[in-house]
């Protein structure tokens, strides 16, 4: 009995409330509806008008608070608590991000800069944008986030659209490494986990020369999560419409010796149908029409799931090691029983080492060596065997030296070897495998000049050597004016130079659908050089951010596929193209508890009748955080995007089988009118306690439905719904 | 007497209607089979298949063979009666669409031939050839009833084909009902121009099903 109540007194005793005071780092001012949550335990608060919060009860020891409001970064706060610190009230204080621009990025400069003082336009998808899009899937994030990205349906692949320009234009990278095996010249977006992604940078217009200068629609970097604490490990679950799956499982420590980190995801979705509702409709120049008939669509499913490991060595304090490996697997279910009999298998393998060398606090050299495998097989289910009838390898070799002199003056110097070895069952026309191989091998050179306060100077030069396509030299200059505190103006030119893919060089096969055709490639193309123009304005207005970019391309020799006779289809330059393109955007931090975000683009090519652009695009976000529950305040979030209408131009027989045999129509250029949609998305998440989070979301809130399908349409399947579980320690 | 021609009568009409079961009774529907993956990818040339045999049959002369029921051209069905041949072949749509999940339970919904409303094969153009965009068409007799299976659209690459579920009842070659599902075009690898179907050949001459 005694004992019980020392035991118990003195459990009272070692137990002492957390008290403190969140400010703004700026004004002082007390914030209002910050959450704040002992790690590891149940306990949390939420700070008061005055900003100030107190947790009680919490046992003798050594803490971490976790503090979160909208607008503010979040940050982490290590507590002791003891009996000398009882009576102590610890001042806390938060800086308004708000404004993502006060965020790093790395893609334009290959070193850390704040996005408002990179010199080369960068925009940036950041980790709490990701978070709150609750998105699984890559192609959403890219397709909500930004108004000029669209992903059409290519035979029932997604096929990129970015700014007027297709997936070869486009260079994805993982942290700076390229990603192996593309479909329609598309890498396949499911290989991204994004719970493993800290945030996606774009740089438009081959404006950086430290990437291959072929990436004219821009270049693509996603930034992967590194661990920053001794242990950390998170876990997420998720089911949604169609079957939709999502788990995942990370851990991580990050240590003096460096870190490790190992996370694993498993992705499935089932096929669904799309029902036309109306016909597909065919308007001829002389305004007759053709109505095809009403037809149904399945959308593939998939099944995938991926590990990756990395780790990284602080060898000294110079010396740093990173070593990443990763395997990926997926199967594709293109629905019905066609999806029943046969499904294509989908496999990745990649390792990569880079060490990082600093000489000294302005000289530094790095080493990178990555390799990236990606193999499809035809899996026919019925008969228990496969087929294997692609791979693609891709080693990449770099070397980078940094060097700043003086204060004004900072400079890279790169070297790069490219090797491409593409096995296909589209290189040889008796259907059997073929392999081609392209090397390409790069120095480039970017100089960073701060002329003074107002402007700063970027000027790049690249050689790419391509094995077939020999030299070439591309030349960049970039400037950036800060007239006042608040506005940057950037602008700059580019050369941008593409040697052909392998397929457009060596396919040669028969495509079996309809009476079949045969695709062939051109080995004497001419090799795609191009002038990029673009010119962007950043205004800062406290909570609100306009920003205003527009690019221009001219691409020389532009290569396409051209009907030669009735059953050929070549590549071949078709002349020179223009793109131009525009975009518009405001994000504005009324308060910590509501954001708003607006953007809008449109673009427009001189292919006339080749263009398959939807000309005007728009994404709008609100995020608003409900001041209920105390501690656990839901977030909610609406988005929506819209593409304007666009007509399709086709061009050749068109012609219809019908059940008493096949009526041919003429040989006639023709539209297909695409009409405008929105689709909105709806999403919750609420804090629960011991670091829960659940989230919840309905897609395509107003049940939006394309008419018919084909390959610029809608592939939403309507109003989807969802919910899931994170959990992080 | 009237007692005694009633009850002849009645022993009489027992007889005959005794008489009238057994013979019901012999004509017992036949089974129910699945023919997966024929091969009917030529643009030439037609494959033939007899119900009794289940099986494909070699054919010279179609229009003055009767070893063959039905016989099939990429999407086209043709059966041996019209223009087609010299049996007793045709079909007709019983309007009954077989769909995803109840398969077992729509297919068993036909209980019963339709007593009439048959058609008969009738020429119409064919596709011989299709290369690129070049089709090539020839006047050929099929089933213009049986072929409404598959809709191929090809007026974007790829093609479409939609099937359309229908259960069919058609006669074979000596008259005998036949109910027929036509539910696949593709083979395991899915090729185009492998058909595969279901079919009852009521072989004791029955019209019912089940």
């Amino acid at each position: 009995m005694l004992l019980m109540f020392i035991s118990c007194f003195a459990l009272n005793a070692n137990t002492h409330p957390i008290e403190g005071k969140i400010i703004d780092c700026e004004s002082k001012v007390g914030i209002q509806y910050v959450n704040v949550i002992v790690e590891g335990t149940s306990k949390g608060a939420v700070s008061d008008g005055s900003g100030k919060f107190i947790i009680n009860n919490i046992p003798m020891g050594n803490y971490t608070i976790a503090i979160s409001s909208i607008g503010y970064d979040d940050i982490r706060v290590p507590v002791s608590v003891d009996d000398e610190r009882k009576n102590s009230i610890i001042t806390i204080p938060l800086c308004e991000k708000s404004l993502e621009l006060e965020q790093f990025v790395v893609t334009g400069t290959r070193t850390e800069r704040q996005l408002k003082d990179v010199p080369i336009q960068t925009q940036m998808i950041s980790r709490k944008a990701i978070e709150r899009m609750q998105v699984t899937n890559f192609k959403d994030l890219l397709e909500y986030e930004l108004p000029g990205v669209e992903f059409t349906n290519n035979g029932g692949f997604a096929n990129i659209n970015m700014m007027g320009f297709g997936g070869k234009y486009v260079l994805f990278l993982v942290d700076g490494e390229r990603m192996a095996g593309e479909t329609f010249d598309n890498i396949d977006y499911n290989r991204i986990d994004m719970d493993n992604v800290q945030q996606v940078e774009i740089v438009k217009g081959a404006a950086s020369s430290l990437y291959g200068s072929n990436a004219v629609g821009g270049v693509v970097n996603l930034i992967t999560q590194k661990p920053q604490k001794s242990f950390e490990t998170n876990a997420a679950v998720r089911y949604g419409s169609n079957n939709e799956q999502h788990y995942r499982l990370g851990i991580g420590t990050r240590q003096k010796w460096g870190y490790a980190n190992l996370t694993s995801s498993y992705k499935a979705m089932d096929p669904y149908l799309l029902k036309d509702t109306e016909p597909l409709t065919q308007w001829f120049a002389d305004g007759s029409k053709v109505e095809q008939m009403l037809s149904q669509t399945y959308i593939a499913g998939f099944t995938d799931y991926n590990i990756t490991p990395s780790v990284g060595f602080n060898i000294s304090k110079k010396f740093n090691l990173d070593v990443k490996g990763g395997y990926y697997f997926k199967e594709r279910n293109s629905g019905g029983l066609e999806g029943r009999k046969v499904q294509d298998h989908y496999y990745n393998y990649s390792g990569g080492a880079k060490a990082t060398y600093d000489i000294s606090d302005k000289q530094s050299i790095s080493l990178s060596g990555n390799y990236d495998r990606y193999d499809k097989y035809k899996y026919y289910k019925l008969l228990s065997e496969d087929e294997k009838n692609y791979e693609n390898a891709q080693i990449r070799l770099s070397t980078l030296y940094n060097l700043s002199f003086g204060k004004n003056h900072s400079l890279v110097v790169g070297a790069e070897y490219f090797s491409d070895d593409l096995t296909t069952f589209m290189f040889q026309s008796d259907g059997e495998t073929a392999k081609r191989t392209a090397q390409t091998y790069a120095l480039f050179t970017q100089q960073e000049w701060l002329l003074s306060d107002k402007v700063t100077l970027v000027s790049g030069l690249r050689y790419d050597y391509h094995s077939q396509y020999k030299g070439h030299l591309t030349p960049r200059l970039t400037a950036m004016y800060k007239p006042v505190q608040r506005v940057s103006i950037r602008g700059g030119y580019s050369g941008g130079f593409r040697s052909p893919t392998l397929k457009e060089l060596y396919t040669d096969w028969f495509h079996p659908d309809g009476g079949g055709f045969q695709i062939i490639g051109n080995k004497d193309m001419k090799a795609e050089k191009s002038d990029n123009f673009n010119f962007s304005t950043e205004v800062s207005l406290g909570k609100t951010v306009i920003t205003g970019i527009a690019q221009y391309s001219f691409i020389k020799n532009m290569v396409n596929t051209l009907w030669l006779n009735q059953d050929t289809v070549l590549y071949a330059n078709i002349g020179d193209a223009q793109v131009l393109s525009t975009e518009l955007s405001s994000t504005s931090q009324i308060n910590n508890h509501l954001s708003l975000k607006f953007a809008a683009s449109y673009t427009k090519d001189n292919l006339g009748k080749r263009s398959i652009v939807r000309p005007f695009s728009a994404t709008a976000r609100i995020d608003y955080v409900i001041p209920v529950f105390g501690k656990y305040k839901p977030t909610i979030g609406l988005n929506g995007k819209y593409f304007s209408g666009v007509n399709i131009y086709g061009t050749g027989d068109i012609a219809n089988i019908s059940s008493t045999g096949i009526e041919q129509e003429v040989s006639e250029e023709y539209r297909v009118y695409y009409e405008d949609y929105a689709i909105f998305r709806l999403s919750i998440s609420q804090i629960l306690p011991y670091n829960f989070v659940l989230n919840a979301g309905i897609n395509n809130l107003f049940n939006y439905k394309a008419k018919f399908s084909s390959f610029y349409s809608s592939i939403s399947p309507g109003r989807t719904f969802y919910v899931g579980l994170k959990w992080k320690l | 007497m009237m007692k005694k021609l009633n009850l002849l009568a009645l022993v009489c009409a027992l007889f005959i209607m005794a008489s009238c079961e057994k013979d019901e009774e012999l004509k017992l529907p036949g089974e129910v089979k699945d023919f997966k993956f024929l091969e009917a990818k030529s643009y030439t040339e037609w494959t033939y298949f007899s119900f009794s045999k289940g099986d494909t049959v070699n054919v010279t002369d179609y229009q003055n063979d009767l070893s063959w029921d039905i016989a099939f051209h990429r999407g086209d069905i043709r059966l041996n009666g019209g223009a087609s041949g010299k049996g007793k072949g045709e079909a007709i749509n019983t309007g009954v669409i077989v769909k995803e999940g109840s398969e077992a339970d729509d297919w068993t919904s036909v209980t019963e031939a339709p007593k009439d409303g048959y058609s008969k094969d009738e020429v119409g153009k064919v596709t011989i050839a299709f290369t690129g965009a070049n089709i090539e068409e020839e006047d050929q007799p099929f089933s213009q009833v049986a072929s409404t299976w598959i809709t191929i659209d090809i007026s974007n690459p790829p093609p479409k084909y939609t099937y359309h579920h229908s259960i069919y009842v058609v006669k074979a070659a000596d008259g005998k009902y036949v109910k027929l599902w036509v539910y696949d075009y593709k083979n395991e690898k899915n090729a185009a121009g492998y058909v595969s179907f279901r079919y009852q050949y009521n072989e004791s001459g029955s019209s019912t099903f089940n």
